[in-house]
């Protein structure tokens, strides 16, 4: 959570530092609303459970025409499914991630695309149990602090404007990330939609909502 | 494409190519239905890992009686929840003659196990030692392997002899018939 602060304090001074030179406004300010909500609502269904994840937005024009920034860092905190199969019988996770797009607006219709890269740090702990019949269960931890991921996301996003001020963004996104990691997922939290979990690659397509305030 | 070059040339020098275009059609077609097969099981293979143990290990103990033919009573281990399994494995060391081998599960809560021999007018007591290595394989979760003891004994008993070899329970490659490797712990006893 300091990480997350600290990313998000630095993306607004180096902002404001070099206002004149990388954006022009207006400048918005966003957070996804509905990313952590399924994993609440359909606990056995989700792979991940109860977990918060909170997502704020930077957006902000470039000095192009219908070009613009967006910078993202996120935080989740949560459990995921025990998968006994692999001897987990409790998962409890905790990562951020950073993500930045490059995005292209249609002047016309509210319309927007983006894609850009995204790296994701994230920490397991929970316990393993071997089964033991003839002479009881060996229980033990496992704490894994730092798993790394990286990738790329892209989306289409409509904006829906609500008054002057707020907006909502509907979007259909996808992301490709690389896990080098050895610990069991999740190690990126993309949200509502199908992800194909493999040993070293995450494919995940759905959709998200986000709120944004226009500050200027 | 060996057998293909070998065909091809013992055919006549005067063969039209014709003829030997259809020559290599037909091995083309025939050859890869039969290579298919083949070749998906080699890459099937390719892909397959071995987790390894993810479960209760056992370690393979082989009596050399040829000298001493006692009956055994009962075996058990220290700590064990359910001797059933020692029961089944007491008959089959009464059944088998010159060098039964029997099965017998490991403590995973300790880094030795004892067990005790009742023999018709003698008890005794096999104490193994090992080091338990717990750890997340990826693809397959936590495994549980062993290897040598730390310390300088691999096991104490009261039998004459005792031997004991340590290889790891993870199989080193996977093959047709099953794989080389992972024997893990084996143990010789002379009576």
């Amino acid at each position: 959570m300091k990480a997350l602060l600290s990313f998000l304090i630095v993306c607004t001074v180096s902002m404001n530092a070099n206002a004149q030179k990388i954006y022009s406004t207006p400048v918005y300010i966003g957070l996804d609303v509905v990313k952590g909500i399924p994993s609440y609502v359909f606990p056995e269904k989700y792979f991940i459970r109860k977990t918060v994840i909170i997502e704020p937005y930077v957006r902000f024009n470039r000095q192009k025409p219908g070009k613009s920034i967006l910078i993202s860092a996120g935080f989740a905190k949560g459990s995921s499914k025990v998968d006994s199969s692999r001897q987990v019988n409790s998962n409890q996770f905790q990562g951020i991630y950073f993500k930045m797009a490059f995005e292209a607006s249609n002047r016309r219709i509210p319309i927007s695309g983006g894609v850009g890269p995204m790296f994701s740090i994230s920490g397991f702990k929970g316990k393993y149990q071997f089964k033991g019949p003839t002479f009881g269960d060996y229980t033990n931890s496992f704490h894994e602090k730092e798993n790394l991921a990286f990738g790329a996301e892209g989306y289409v996003a409509y904006d829906l404007a609500l008054n002057k001020k707020l907006s909502l963004r509907f979007l259909i996104r996808n992301a490709i990330a690389i896990r080098p990691g050895d610990i069991s997922p999740p190690d990126y939290f993309p949200g509502i939609g199908y992800t194909k979990d493999m040993s070293q690659l995450l494919f995940s397509g759905g959709f998200s909502t986000q709120l944004f305030f226009r500050c200027k | 494409m060996h057998l293909l070059q070998i065909r091809i040339l013992k055919t006549d020098t005067t063969i039209s190519p014709l003829l030997l275009s259809i020559e290599k059609q037909t091995f083309n077609h025939s050859t890869m239905k039969k290579l298919l097969p083949l070749l998906f099981i080699i890459l099937v293979l390719y892909g397959c890992i071995d987790c390894g143990p993810q479960q209760e290990l056992t370690v393979e103990v082989s009596f050399n009686r040829i000298k001493d033919s006692l009956h055994l009573n009962h075996v058990y281990a220290l700590g064990a929840l359910d001797q059933q399994l020692f029961n089944r494995q007491t008959e089959d060391f009464n059944n088998s003659q010159y060098i039964p081998t029997l099965t017998f599960p490991i403590s995973l809560l300790a880094d030795s196990t004892t067990y005790v021999f009742e023999f018709e007018n003698r008890t005794d007591t096999l104490t193994l030692f090992y080091q338990r290595d717990f750890y997340y394989k990826k693809n397959c979760g936590f495994v549980v392997d062993t290897k040598e003891p730390a310390r300088l004994e691999n096991s104490k008993s009261t039998f004459s002899q005792v031997n004991v070899s340590y290889s790891s329970y993870l199989m080193e490659k996977v093959t047709f018939k099953g794989g080389i490797g992972g024997g893990g712990i084996n143990v010789d006893v002379t009576l």
